[in-house]
């Protein structure tokens, strides 16, 4: 499978002044064509900077973001362009993504129109297409972003996301602010467009249960780090990451049982500067944790860590698909 | 969004305010009508000279009186209502297209242009704005032309300011990275998304300032930098007015009278205007 | 024991509003219970909770048959009264910690408007010893620290802690966690049960999450389009659900096991309805004496639910 997107050892520092925030650090990410990746961490893990990286959105300061294999930042204005329009975004505020001042059938046809598809009849008539294909009645076409709710609203983004046909979508926390059944007909909506238009997508959340619904594989990143990635199955079955493992543990289920989490990991604020950031709050952390290195070595087949202690950690007998013990 | 914003978005518009608004519109239209049409509501040249019948106040056949050429004071005024107005709408058209142009560029390019043209601005602002009128006006040449030139030159800074400020604001949210993303470029980000949200603000400061306008505008006149003689100008009238202020009234009062409902009328709509943007 | 909320027959309609937010609820929280309220937005969840404690502004018409906090009856009670009983009896928590702090005020300072009485060093004393309690580290520093150096977490611990100060007895948590991942997820989580249990605290939480809703309610009342649709012990109602809005919910959670990459099992939601059974639009059981007339709470079992095809037979909804 060829890759779509590739971020390589990309990281990101916000100047301001004499402060600087880094927001990620050596994060390497493939997409494959028709693949779904997702990437799970809480806000402030740097998972939303990883998306406008790949978006080329924002220019990475350490290594490079590559679309098609050739790197973003050394594309011409035109080259930009057409990579535009096969590389797509979902975002999640729905409302905000729109202008309030366009109707939704602009919304969805300015794509079409930016890149000169067609004429204004045909293109009128994808907007309807694209209309019938997110599951909205056409009579949308006229209303304002204010007239329709937080569903019908991201409908409508998904709609302007694919008009262009583009190879890969890249979704930051599209769910989100939505309510539970909403939630469910968007995730619905995206494995239907997903299937049917075989799209590469790189699909972000800090929802792990949303992320294992609709990903091939998943990446989990901490901190601005990426902390584990394998396949969907392996990893929320069996992860290779004290983190992953925690997080795991603390997602609640509707079930009827209400038996308590596994103790959830010990609360610290600070970022360490040196070793593992999830230092402070892991159980299995040992002094040399601290300090050093850490690089993601896969650990078994098609997966890797982070966690210098994953394949000591991982399996009673060293059975790697036995998963992280718990504390 | 809750119920209860939602709810509150939906307060209707109530009566005393709909009076209000219908009221400005039909105002609006009468003046418009004036304005391009004086001829129709006159009833007498405003240039024709009738010495005899000069300085007499005012009568059912005068109603606003004559001045010192016997002309008839209403039918002076209405016409003036082209020089006047269009002039105030000349004088604020071209300064708001030019400042917001000005303002666009620097807003949106950043960096050191922004600072260039920004800087620009701030020097123009440091004047106080009726001084340098003056000025521009008395080197151009005495007439309402250069007067308009001047007073466009006053104003202009302030509208590329104002417009700077909120292409600023608009250019990160979320819908202009959106637009961004689908590979729109600058001039269609600009166009399409950035401006127009600019433009509820910028109505409701245009209709303000014709007021104000207007009055700078009077003022030069009367200062004798705008309008000259025989032109039916609201401020040249008054101008020529207090000559004969003691033993005609009517001839400074009632054009004064005149241009202070004018201005009244726009900057209360302007307010409705800016009521309705925010 | 004296109830924590007791409320009867509560409508609601928001000023300019077609439609009542809520249309005859009954809510009942006991003391030292834990009771969530469940819904989607427009339900009327967060208008249920604000209304017990009196909190909706003058623009919306709230009439109720009763309406009483720890015993107190809020529909007779003078303003001055109420807002004393508020302050010191109910601490709140909402959803977004980033809105519900003034970004240009210390956590201190907007904490301190809230005590009042004594001196100030007192009340910095008691507000140090809550920080404390809620898990911050070094409260004597953190409390001069403005809203973005605290992470999201940390708001709303802060949060808890200023609500503590006073000795509550009742905590009403509005989507406490809806913008945390779940670790810390979990942590508040656990730290607001402690609290339940040492500070004796009576819980009302909103929440449209039921897997947060399990792990903290011993009852839940189900609301949709401002009416009760099912109410009942949390694990009953989560082992066996019986109206079909609340399988719907179940339904539509995306799960850590089981089959995934297959459509989630919700319909197209469409608006309430006017008459009749408001979900009837939306309901895969819905049949035309559905739209007929409201369908009225009837006790099944240890629940109450508000459907004329309950009790439905799992293999029937399948």
């Amino acid at each position: 499978m060829t890759a779509l997107i590739e971020l390589r050892q990309v990281g990101m520092e916000f100047r301001d002044g004499r402060r600087s925030v880094v927001a990620c650090r050596e994060v390497s990410l493939t997409v494959a064509e028709g693949e779904v990746v997702g990437l799970v961490g809480e806000s402030g893990s740097g998972k939303s900077t990883v998306a406008n990286v790949a978006l080329g959105l924002l220019t990475p300061t350490a290594g490079e973001a590559v679309f098609r294999g050739a790197a973003l930042a050394s594309r011409s204005r035109a080259e930009l362009r057409q990579v535009r329009a096969d590389m797509q975004a979902v975002f999640q505020e729905p409302f905000l993504a729109l202008d309030s001042r366009k109707s939704v059938g602009w919304a969805i046809e300015e794509p079409l129109r930016i890149h000169g598809r067609g004429d204004r009849e045909e293109r009128r008539g994808r907007v309807l297409e694209l209309l019938d294909a997110v599951g909205l009645d056409r009579s949308v076409a006229g209303r304002r972003p204010s007239q329709l709710s937080g569903g019908q609203l991201q409908r409508v983004n998904i709609a302007r996301a694919i008009a262009l046909r583009p190879s890969l979508l890249v979704c930051d926390e599209p769910v989100s602010a939505l309510d539970v059944s909403v939630q469910a007909q968007i995730i619905n909506l995206f494995l239907e467009i997903q299937e049917s238009l075989g799209i590469g997508m790189l699909f972000i959340s800090h929802d792990l249960a949303v992320v294992r619904h609709l990903s091939d594989r998943i990446v989990v990143m901490y901190a601005g780090r990426i902390v584990e990635e394998g396949p969907t199955d392996q990893v929320c079955e069996a992860p290779h990451h004290p983190y992953a493992r925690a997080l795991l543990d603390a997602s609640l289920e509707p079930e009827p049982s209400r038996a308590r989490a596994a103790a959830a990991p010990a609360f610290r604020e600070a970022i360490p500067e040196d070793g593992c950031p999830f230092a402070p709050r892991c159980p299995h952390v040992e002094p040399a944790c601290e300090t050093g290195q850490l690089p993601l070595a896969p650990t078994s087949q098609g997966r890797s860590s982070a966690c210098r202690r994953a394949l000591e950690l991982v399996g009673v007998a060293g059975n790697r698909d036995e998963g992280m013990v718990r504390s | 969004m809750s119920a209860l914003a939602a709810a509150l978005r939906e307060r209707a518009l109530v009566g005393p305010r709909r009076v209000v608004r219908s009221l400005l519109l039909v105002v609006g239209l009468g003046l418009l009508l004036v304005v391009l049409f004086p001829g129709l509501f006159a009833p007498y040249d405003a240039y024709e000279l009738d010495v005899p019948a000069r300085l007499q106040g005012p009568s059912w056949e005068h109603l606003f009186g004559t001045d010192e050429g016997g002309r008839d004071i209403l039918s002076r005024v209405l016409h003036g209502a082209r020089d006047s107005i269009g002039s105030a709408l000349l004088v604020i058209g071209i300064a708001a297209a030019f400042g917001t142009l000005w303002g666009a560029v620097a807003g949106w390019a950043g960096g050191w242009a922004d600072r260039v043209l920004m800087r620009i601005v701030d020097v123009f602002l440091a004047f106080p704005y009726l001084v340098l009128a003056m000025a521009v006006a008395a080197s151009i040449g005495r007439d309402l032309r250069s007067a308009i030139i001047a007073l466009a030159v006053v104003w202009w800074p302030g509208y590329a300011r104002m417009i700077r400020g909120q292409v600023l604001a608009l250019k990160g949210q979320q819908h202009v990275r959106a637009a961004r993303t689908l590979g729109a470029g600058p001039s269609q980000l600009l166009r399409w998304h950035v401006l127009p949200h600019t433009l509820p603000q910028l109505n409701a400061r245009v209709t303000v300032d014709i007021g104000y306008a207007l009055v700078a505008l009077t003022g030069l006149s009367f200062l004798g930098l705008g309008a000259q003689n025989p032109s039916p100008e609201w401020g040249l009238m008054v101008s020529n007015a207090k000559t004969y202020v003691l033993n005609a009234w009517w001839y400074a009062v009632l054009p004064g009278a005149v241009i202070l409902v004018v201005v009244l009328y726009l900057v209360t709509l302007g307010d409705e205007l800016s009521e309705e943007s925010t | 024991m004296t109830a924590a909320v007791s409320v009867r027959e509560l409508r609601v309609t928001y000023g300019g509003a077609s439609r009542p937010a809520l249309d005859g609820v009954d809510l009942d929280v006991p003391d030292r219970g834990s009771v969530a309220l469940v819904g989607e937005s427009g339900s009327g969840k967060s208008t249920l909770a604000l209304a017990a404690t009196r909190l909706l502004d003058g623009s919306a018409a709230v009439s109720a048959e009763e309406l009483s906090l720890f015993e107190a009856d809020l529909l007779r009670l003078p303003a001055r009264e109420l807002r004393a009983l508020r302050r010191t009896r109910v601490a709140m928590v909402f959803q977004d910690p980033r809105a519900s702090w003034n970004p240009t005020r210390t956590i201190a300072a907007q904490l301190l408007d809230g005590l009042r009485g004594e001196a100030r060093r007192e009340r910095r004393a008691r507000l140090v010893e809550v920080m404390r309690r809620v898990g911050i580290g070094d409260p004597e520093e953190r409390l001069d620290d403005y809203p973005h150096h605290f992470s999201g977490g940390m708001l709303q611990r802060a949060m808890l802690a200023g609500g503590l100060a006073h000795g509550p007895r009742l905590l009403i948590a509005d989507e406490p966690t809806s913008a945390l991942d779940t670790t810390v997820q979990a942590e508040l989580l656990t730290l607001i049960d402690e609290l339940r249990v040492e500070e004796g605290l009576s819980l009302l939480l909103i929440s449209h999450d039921l897997g947060v809703v399990g792990r903290m309610a011993a009852e839940v009342v189900v609301l949709f389009a401002g009416r009760v649709v099912e109410r009942g012990p949390t694990d009953e109602i989560l082992r066996s659900p019986q109206h079909p809005y609340t399988r719907e919910l179940i339904a539509a959670t995306p799960r850590l096991h089981g089959p995934r990459k297959v459509p989630l099992r919700v319909g197209r939601g469409r608006g309430p309805a006017e008459t009749g059974c408001s979900y009837a639009p939306r309901c895969p059981l819905a049949v035309e004496a559905c739209a007929q007339e409201t369908p009225p709470l009837r006790t099944i079992g240890a629940v109450q639910v508000a459907c004329i095809r309950a009790p439905v037979d799992e293999a029937v909804a399948g």
